[in-house]
Protein backbone atom coordinates (compact mmCIF):
# COMPACT_ATOMS: atom_id res chain seq x y z
CA UNK A 1 0.00 0.00 0.00
CA UNK A 2 2.79 2.29 1.01
CA UNK A 3 4.58 1.33 -2.09
CA UNK A 4 1.49 2.17 -4.18
CA UNK A 5 1.18 5.51 -2.38
CA UNK A 6 4.81 6.23 -2.92
CA UNK A 7 4.49 5.42 -6.64
CA UNK A 8 1.35 7.56 -6.90
CA UNK A 9 3.09 10.46 -5.16
CA UNK A 10 6.11 10.05 -7.37
CA UNK A 11 3.88 10.01 -10.45
CA UNK A 12 2.03 13.15 -9.27
CA UNK A 13 5.36 14.82 -8.58
CA UNK A 14 6.59 13.98 -12.07
CA UNK A 15 3.38 15.28 -13.66
CA UNK A 16 3.67 18.46 -11.60
CA UNK A 17 7.31 18.97 -12.51
CA UNK A 18 6.54 18.33 -16.22
CA UNK A 19 3.65 20.83 -16.15
CA UNK A 20 5.81 23.45 -14.48
CA UNK A 21 8.61 22.85 -16.94
CA UNK A 22 6.32 22.96 -20.01
CA UNK A 23 4.64 26.09 -18.73
CA UNK A 24 8.02 27.71 -18.06
CA UNK A 25 9.17 26.84 -21.56
CA UNK A 26 5.99 28.25 -23.07
CA UNK A 27 6.38 31.47 -21.09
CA UNK A 28 9.99 31.69 -22.16
CA UNK A 29 9.01 31.24 -25.83
CA UNK A 30 6.42 34.01 -25.48
CA UNK A 31 9.08 36.21 -23.95
CA UNK A 32 11.48 35.57 -26.83
CA UNK A 33 8.75 36.30 -29.34
CA UNK A 34 8.02 39.64 -27.71
CA UNK A 35 11.69 40.53 -27.64
CA UNK A 36 12.06 39.71 -31.40
CA UNK A 37 8.81 41.33 -32.53
CA UNK A 38 9.65 44.73 -31.13
CA UNK A 39 12.72 45.53 -33.28
CA UNK A 40 11.10 44.00 -36.39
CA UNK A 41 8.08 46.28 -36.19
CA UNK A 42 10.33 49.22 -35.44
CA UNK A 43 12.49 48.33 -38.39
CA UNK A 44 9.53 47.96 -40.74
CA UNK A 45 8.08 51.29 -39.69
CA UNK A 46 11.45 52.94 -40.24
CA UNK A 47 11.68 51.21 -43.61
CA UNK A 48 8.22 52.45 -44.61
CA UNK A 49 9.11 55.94 -43.44
CA UNK A 50 12.34 56.02 -45.43
CA UNK A 51 10.58 54.63 -48.50
CA UNK A 52 7.90 57.30 -48.22
CA UNK A 53 10.60 59.94 -47.98
CA UNK A 54 12.28 58.56 -51.10
CA UNK A 55 8.99 58.48 -53.01
CA UNK A 56 8.24 62.09 -52.07
CA UNK A 57 11.63 63.16 -53.39
CA UNK A 58 10.99 61.30 -56.68
CA UNK A 59 7.66 63.08 -56.98
CA UNK A 60 9.43 66.39 -56.51
CA UNK A 61 11.91 65.36 -59.26
CA UNK A 62 14.74 65.54 -56.69
CA UNK A 63 16.15 62.41 -58.24
CA UNK A 64 19.71 62.47 -56.91
CA UNK A 65 18.54 62.81 -53.30
CA UNK A 66 15.86 60.17 -53.81
CA UNK A 67 18.42 57.85 -55.33
CA UNK A 68 20.60 57.95 -52.19
CA UNK A 69 17.70 56.94 -49.92
CA UNK A 70 16.20 54.34 -52.25
CA UNK A 71 19.55 52.83 -53.09
CA UNK A 72 20.33 52.38 -49.39
CA UNK A 73 16.95 50.68 -48.92
CA UNK A 74 17.61 48.49 -51.93
CA UNK A 75 21.03 47.47 -50.60
CA UNK A 76 19.67 46.54 -47.16
CA UNK A 77 16.41 45.01 -48.42
CA UNK A 78 17.09 43.60 -51.89
CA UNK A 79 13.95 41.46 -51.66
CA UNK A 80 11.64 44.50 -51.57
CA UNK A 81 10.23 45.68 -54.89
CA UNK A 82 9.29 49.33 -54.19
CA UNK A 83 12.78 50.88 -54.00
CA UNK A 84 13.88 48.91 -57.07
CA UNK A 85 10.94 50.07 -59.20
CA UNK A 86 11.48 53.69 -58.21
CA UNK A 87 15.19 53.46 -58.87
CA UNK A 88 14.26 52.18 -62.34
CA UNK A 89 11.86 55.08 -62.74
CA UNK A 90 14.60 57.58 -61.79
CA UNK A 91 17.00 55.92 -64.24
CA UNK A 92 14.52 56.42 -67.09
CA UNK A 93 13.99 60.06 -66.10
CA UNK A 94 17.75 60.55 -66.07
CA UNK A 95 18.12 58.71 -69.39
CA UNK A 96 20.37 56.12 -67.75
CA UNK A 97 18.76 53.24 -69.59
CA UNK A 98 21.41 50.68 -68.70
CA UNK A 99 20.81 51.16 -64.96
CA UNK A 100 17.04 51.23 -65.53
CA UNK A 101 17.17 47.95 -67.39
CA UNK A 102 19.13 46.33 -64.54
CA UNK A 103 16.60 47.45 -61.89
CA UNK A 104 13.59 46.27 -63.88
CA UNK A 105 15.18 42.93 -64.71
CA UNK A 106 15.86 42.42 -60.99
CA UNK A 107 12.22 43.37 -60.28
CA UNK A 108 11.09 40.68 -62.69
CA UNK A 109 13.19 38.13 -60.83
CA UNK A 110 11.12 38.91 -57.71
CA UNK A 111 7.82 39.20 -59.54
CA UNK A 112 8.01 37.76 -63.07
CA UNK A 113 4.60 39.07 -64.11
CA UNK A 114 5.06 42.65 -62.97
CA UNK A 115 3.37 44.64 -65.72
CA UNK A 116 5.04 47.92 -64.76
CA UNK A 117 8.50 46.39 -65.02
CA UNK A 118 7.65 44.78 -68.40
CA UNK A 119 6.32 48.05 -69.84
CA UNK A 120 9.35 49.96 -68.57
CA UNK A 121 11.70 47.39 -70.10
CA UNK A 122 9.81 47.69 -73.39
CA UNK A 123 10.21 51.46 -73.30
CA UNK A 124 13.95 51.20 -72.61
CA UNK A 125 14.40 48.66 -75.41
CA UNK A 126 12.59 51.00 -77.80
CA UNK A 127 14.70 53.96 -76.70
CA UNK A 128 17.81 51.92 -77.40
CA UNK A 129 16.59 50.73 -80.79
CA UNK A 130 16.01 47.09 -79.78
CA UNK A 131 12.58 47.08 -81.35
CA UNK A 132 11.96 43.32 -81.48
CA UNK A 133 12.79 43.07 -77.78
CA UNK A 134 10.43 45.96 -77.01
CA UNK A 135 7.63 44.25 -78.92
CA UNK A 136 8.32 41.03 -77.07
CA UNK A 137 7.91 42.73 -73.67
CA UNK A 138 4.59 44.23 -74.74
CA UNK A 139 3.41 40.80 -75.95
CA UNK A 140 4.29 39.43 -72.49
CA UNK A 141 2.06 42.10 -70.95
CA UNK A 142 -0.83 41.00 -73.19
CA UNK A 143 -0.40 37.43 -71.98
CA UNK A 144 -1.01 38.70 -68.43
CA UNK A 145 -3.54 41.40 -69.27
CA UNK A 146 -4.81 41.32 -72.88
CA UNK A 147 -6.42 44.77 -72.72
CA UNK A 148 -3.66 46.64 -70.97
CA UNK A 149 -4.10 50.20 -72.23
CA UNK A 150 -0.51 51.29 -71.80
CA UNK A 151 0.81 48.34 -73.77
CA UNK A 152 -1.82 48.79 -76.49
CA UNK A 153 -0.94 52.43 -77.04
CA UNK A 154 2.82 52.00 -76.69
CA UNK A 155 3.05 49.00 -78.99
CA UNK A 156 0.88 50.89 -81.47
CA UNK A 157 3.40 53.74 -81.47
CA UNK A 158 6.30 51.32 -81.77
CA UNK A 159 4.84 49.56 -84.80
CA UNK A 160 3.59 52.79 -86.37
CA UNK A 161 6.69 55.00 -86.14
CA UNK A 162 9.63 52.70 -85.60
CA UNK A 163 8.65 49.58 -87.51
CA UNK A 164 6.46 50.92 -90.30
CA UNK A 165 3.85 48.22 -89.62
CA UNK A 166 0.92 50.51 -90.12
CA UNK A 167 -1.85 47.91 -90.30
CA UNK A 168 -0.73 46.23 -87.07
CA UNK A 169 -0.50 49.61 -85.38
CA UNK A 170 -3.99 50.52 -86.55
CA UNK A 171 -5.45 47.37 -84.95
CA UNK A 172 -3.85 48.32 -81.61
CA UNK A 173 -4.95 51.96 -81.75
CA UNK A 174 -8.50 50.83 -82.57
CA UNK A 175 -8.49 48.32 -79.72
CA UNK A 176 -7.24 51.03 -77.37
CA UNK A 177 -10.00 53.35 -78.56
CA UNK A 178 -12.70 50.70 -78.08
CA UNK A 179 -11.69 50.31 -74.45
CA UNK A 180 -12.14 54.01 -73.68
CA UNK A 181 -15.31 55.23 -72.00
CA UNK A 182 -15.08 58.42 -74.03
CA UNK A 183 -13.24 58.29 -77.38
CA UNK A 184 -9.69 59.62 -77.06
CA UNK A 185 -9.52 62.54 -79.54
CA UNK A 186 -5.76 62.20 -79.99
CA UNK A 187 -6.04 58.51 -80.86
CA UNK A 188 -8.94 59.36 -83.16
CA UNK A 189 -6.60 61.67 -85.11
CA UNK A 190 -3.87 59.02 -85.18
CA UNK A 191 -6.33 56.47 -86.56
CA UNK A 192 -7.46 58.88 -89.24
CA UNK A 193 -3.86 59.67 -90.23
CA UNK A 194 -2.70 56.06 -90.26
CA UNK A 195 -5.69 55.03 -92.39
CA UNK A 196 -4.83 57.70 -94.93
CA UNK A 197 -1.20 56.50 -95.03
CA UNK A 198 -2.32 52.91 -95.53
CA UNK A 199 -4.54 54.08 -98.39
CA UNK A 200 -1.61 55.89 -100.03
CA UNK A 201 0.57 52.78 -99.62
CA UNK A 202 -1.96 50.50 -101.27
CA UNK B 1 44.43 55.16 -99.25
CA UNK B 2 45.62 54.41 -95.70
CA UNK B 3 48.58 56.74 -96.16
CA UNK B 4 46.27 59.55 -97.29
CA UNK B 5 44.09 58.89 -94.27
CA UNK B 6 47.10 58.97 -91.95
CA UNK B 7 48.29 62.25 -93.44
CA UNK B 8 44.81 63.77 -93.03
CA UNK B 9 44.85 62.68 -89.37
CA UNK B 10 48.31 64.15 -88.81
CA UNK B 11 47.32 67.48 -90.38
CA UNK B 12 44.22 67.55 -88.20
CA UNK B 13 46.36 67.03 -85.11
CA UNK B 14 48.84 69.70 -86.17
CA UNK B 15 46.05 72.19 -86.88
CA UNK B 16 46.49 72.51 -90.66
CA UNK B 17 42.93 72.33 -91.98
CA UNK B 18 43.67 73.08 -95.63
CA UNK B 19 46.28 70.35 -95.93
CA UNK B 20 43.94 67.99 -94.09
CA UNK B 21 41.18 68.70 -96.59
CA UNK B 22 43.54 68.09 -99.51
CA UNK B 23 44.18 64.56 -98.24
CA UNK B 24 40.51 63.99 -97.44
CA UNK B 25 39.59 64.90 -101.02
CA UNK B 26 42.38 62.61 -102.24
CA UNK B 27 40.79 59.66 -100.43
CA UNK B 28 37.45 60.37 -102.07
CA UNK B 29 39.05 60.60 -105.52
CA UNK B 30 40.79 57.27 -105.00
CA UNK B 31 37.53 55.53 -104.10
CA UNK B 32 35.59 57.24 -106.89
CA UNK B 33 38.22 56.06 -109.37
CA UNK B 34 38.20 52.52 -107.96
CA UNK B 35 34.44 52.17 -108.55
CA UNK B 36 33.13 48.72 -107.63
CA UNK B 37 36.58 47.46 -106.75
CA UNK B 38 36.68 49.71 -103.65
CA UNK B 39 36.33 47.60 -100.53
CA UNK B 40 34.33 48.39 -97.36
CA UNK B 41 37.27 50.00 -95.59
CA UNK B 42 37.96 52.29 -98.56
CA UNK B 43 34.31 53.30 -98.78
CA UNK B 44 34.22 53.94 -95.04
CA UNK B 45 37.24 56.24 -95.25
CA UNK B 46 35.82 58.04 -98.28
CA UNK B 47 32.44 58.52 -96.57
CA UNK B 48 34.18 59.86 -93.47
CA UNK B 49 36.30 62.24 -95.57
CA UNK B 50 33.29 63.31 -97.58
CA UNK B 51 31.33 64.01 -94.41
CA UNK B 52 33.97 66.51 -93.23
CA UNK B 53 33.90 68.36 -96.56
CA UNK B 54 30.10 68.31 -96.68
CA UNK B 55 29.93 69.79 -93.19
CA UNK B 56 32.25 72.58 -94.36
CA UNK B 57 29.78 73.34 -97.16
CA UNK B 58 26.95 73.24 -94.63
CA UNK B 59 28.70 75.79 -92.40
CA UNK B 60 29.27 78.06 -95.42
CA UNK B 61 25.57 77.79 -96.24
CA UNK B 62 24.50 78.60 -92.69
CA UNK B 63 26.71 81.71 -92.58
CA UNK B 64 24.83 83.45 -95.40
CA UNK B 65 22.22 85.73 -93.86
CA UNK B 66 19.09 86.61 -95.75
CA UNK B 67 19.49 90.37 -95.60
CA UNK B 68 18.12 92.94 -98.02
CA UNK B 69 17.99 92.96 -100.98
CA UNK B 70 16.48 89.54 -100.51
CA UNK B 71 16.80 88.42 -104.14
CA UNK B 72 20.55 88.88 -104.06
CA UNK B 73 20.98 87.17 -100.70
CA UNK B 74 18.65 84.38 -101.75
CA UNK B 75 20.68 83.74 -104.88
CA UNK B 76 23.87 83.33 -102.82
CA UNK B 77 22.07 81.18 -100.29
CA UNK B 78 20.60 78.91 -103.00
CA UNK B 79 24.03 78.37 -104.56
CA UNK B 80 25.48 77.46 -101.16
CA UNK B 81 22.50 75.19 -100.56
CA UNK B 82 23.09 73.28 -103.80
CA UNK B 83 26.76 72.88 -102.99
CA UNK B 84 26.01 71.52 -99.52
CA UNK B 85 23.25 69.24 -100.81
CA UNK B 86 25.53 67.79 -103.49
CA UNK B 87 28.24 67.23 -100.91
CA UNK B 88 25.91 65.35 -98.57
CA UNK B 89 24.46 63.32 -101.45
CA UNK B 90 28.00 62.26 -102.27
CA UNK B 91 28.55 61.26 -98.63
CA UNK B 92 25.39 59.15 -98.70
CA UNK B 93 26.42 57.56 -102.02
CA UNK B 94 29.27 55.65 -100.35
CA UNK B 95 26.61 53.55 -98.64
CA UNK B 96 28.12 53.64 -95.16
CA UNK B 97 25.21 53.63 -92.72
CA UNK B 98 26.53 56.01 -90.06
CA UNK B 99 27.47 58.65 -92.63
CA UNK B 100 24.36 58.13 -94.76
CA UNK B 101 22.09 58.82 -91.78
CA UNK B 102 24.08 61.96 -90.95
CA UNK B 103 23.86 63.12 -94.56
CA UNK B 104 20.12 62.45 -94.57
CA UNK B 105 19.59 64.45 -91.40
CA UNK B 106 21.75 67.35 -92.63
CA UNK B 107 20.03 67.55 -96.02
CA UNK B 108 16.63 67.74 -94.37
CA UNK B 109 17.95 70.27 -91.89
CA UNK B 110 19.25 72.49 -94.70
CA UNK B 111 15.73 72.83 -96.08
CA UNK B 112 14.18 73.29 -92.64
CA UNK B 113 16.75 75.96 -91.86
CA UNK B 114 16.08 77.78 -95.13
CA UNK B 115 12.40 77.86 -94.32
CA UNK B 116 13.14 79.39 -90.89
CA UNK B 117 15.71 81.84 -92.32
CA UNK B 118 13.22 83.07 -94.90
CA UNK B 119 10.64 83.81 -92.24
CA UNK B 120 13.27 85.57 -90.12
CA UNK B 121 14.73 87.57 -93.05
CA UNK B 122 14.84 91.37 -93.04
CA UNK B 123 11.65 93.10 -94.07
CA UNK B 124 11.85 95.95 -96.64
CA UNK B 125 11.59 99.46 -95.22
CA UNK B 126 8.61 101.67 -95.86
CA UNK B 127 5.88 99.03 -95.86
CA UNK B 128 2.63 99.90 -94.16
CA UNK B 129 0.86 97.42 -91.89
CA UNK B 130 -1.22 95.88 -94.67
CA UNK B 131 1.74 95.60 -97.05
CA UNK B 132 3.83 94.04 -94.32
CA UNK B 133 1.11 91.47 -93.68
CA UNK B 134 0.93 90.65 -97.40
CA UNK B 135 4.72 90.38 -97.55
CA UNK B 136 4.66 87.92 -94.63
CA UNK B 137 2.01 85.81 -96.36
CA UNK B 138 4.12 85.79 -99.51
CA UNK B 139 7.18 84.70 -97.54
CA UNK B 140 5.18 81.99 -95.80
CA UNK B 141 4.07 80.62 -99.16
CA UNK B 142 7.71 80.53 -100.27
CA UNK B 143 8.70 78.50 -97.22
CA UNK B 144 6.14 75.69 -97.69
CA UNK B 145 8.04 73.76 -100.39
CA UNK B 146 11.24 73.89 -98.32
CA UNK B 147 9.41 72.64 -95.24
CA UNK B 148 7.82 69.84 -97.29
CA UNK B 149 11.24 68.82 -98.60
CA UNK B 150 12.62 68.83 -95.05
CA UNK B 151 9.75 66.58 -93.93
CA UNK B 152 10.22 64.19 -96.87
CA UNK B 153 13.94 63.75 -96.25
CA UNK B 154 13.56 63.43 -92.47
CA UNK B 155 10.85 60.82 -93.02
CA UNK B 156 13.16 58.84 -95.31
CA UNK B 157 15.88 59.02 -92.69
CA UNK B 158 13.54 58.08 -89.83
CA UNK B 159 12.19 55.12 -91.79
CA UNK B 160 15.65 53.54 -91.60
CA UNK B 161 14.52 52.42 -88.14
CA UNK B 162 12.16 50.01 -89.92
CA UNK B 163 15.30 48.11 -90.90
CA UNK B 164 16.77 48.35 -87.42
CA UNK B 165 18.97 51.41 -88.00
CA UNK B 166 18.46 53.75 -85.08
CA UNK B 167 21.57 55.86 -84.58
CA UNK B 168 21.97 59.45 -83.37
CA UNK B 169 20.99 60.92 -86.76
CA UNK B 170 17.87 58.80 -87.18
CA UNK B 171 16.85 59.81 -83.64
CA UNK B 172 17.49 63.46 -84.56
CA UNK B 173 15.25 63.09 -87.61
CA UNK B 174 12.48 61.75 -85.34
CA UNK B 175 13.01 64.75 -83.03
CA UNK B 176 12.77 67.19 -85.95
CA UNK B 177 9.64 65.48 -87.26
CA UNK B 178 7.98 65.92 -83.87
CA UNK B 179 8.12 69.67 -84.53
CA UNK B 180 7.58 69.66 -88.29
CA UNK B 181 4.72 67.15 -88.33
CA UNK B 182 3.48 66.81 -84.74
CA UNK B 183 0.18 65.14 -85.63
CA UNK B 184 2.10 62.13 -86.90
CA UNK B 185 5.32 62.14 -84.93
CA UNK B 186 4.67 63.77 -81.54
CA UNK B 187 3.48 60.49 -80.08
CA UNK B 188 4.56 59.84 -76.52
CA UNK B 189 4.46 56.42 -74.97
CA UNK B 190 2.74 56.05 -71.60
CA UNK B 191 5.22 55.45 -68.81
CA UNK B 192 4.89 53.95 -65.37
CA UNK B 193 4.71 56.56 -62.65
CA UNK B 194 6.20 56.51 -59.17
CA UNK B 195 5.59 53.30 -57.25
CA UNK B 196 3.97 53.98 -53.88
CA UNK B 197 3.84 50.36 -52.85
CA UNK B 198 6.75 49.19 -50.70
CA UNK B 199 6.38 45.65 -51.95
Amino acid sequence: MNLINMRHKAHLFLVLISTVLISACANNQKGEQTEQALPQSLESSQLAQKFKQGVELVEQSRFDEAKIILDKLHQTHPQILGPMLNLGHISIKQQDFEAGKAYYLKSLQLKPKHIGALISLAYIAREEGRFDEAENYYRQVFEIEPNNLMALKNLGILLDLYRGRLRDALVLYEQYQLLQKQPDTQIKDWIFDIKSRIEVES
Amino acid sequence: MEAANRLAELYELSGKPLKRRFWLAKQMKTVDAAGDSADDRMRYLAASASSVLANDAFIQYKRIKLSLPLNEAMSKKTKALEKAMNAFQLTASYGVSQYSTEAGYRMADIYAQLSKDLMASDRPDGLNELELEQYDILLEEQTFPFEDSAIDIHEQNASRSWNGIYDKWVKNSFKSLRKLLPGRYAKDELLMGVSHELN
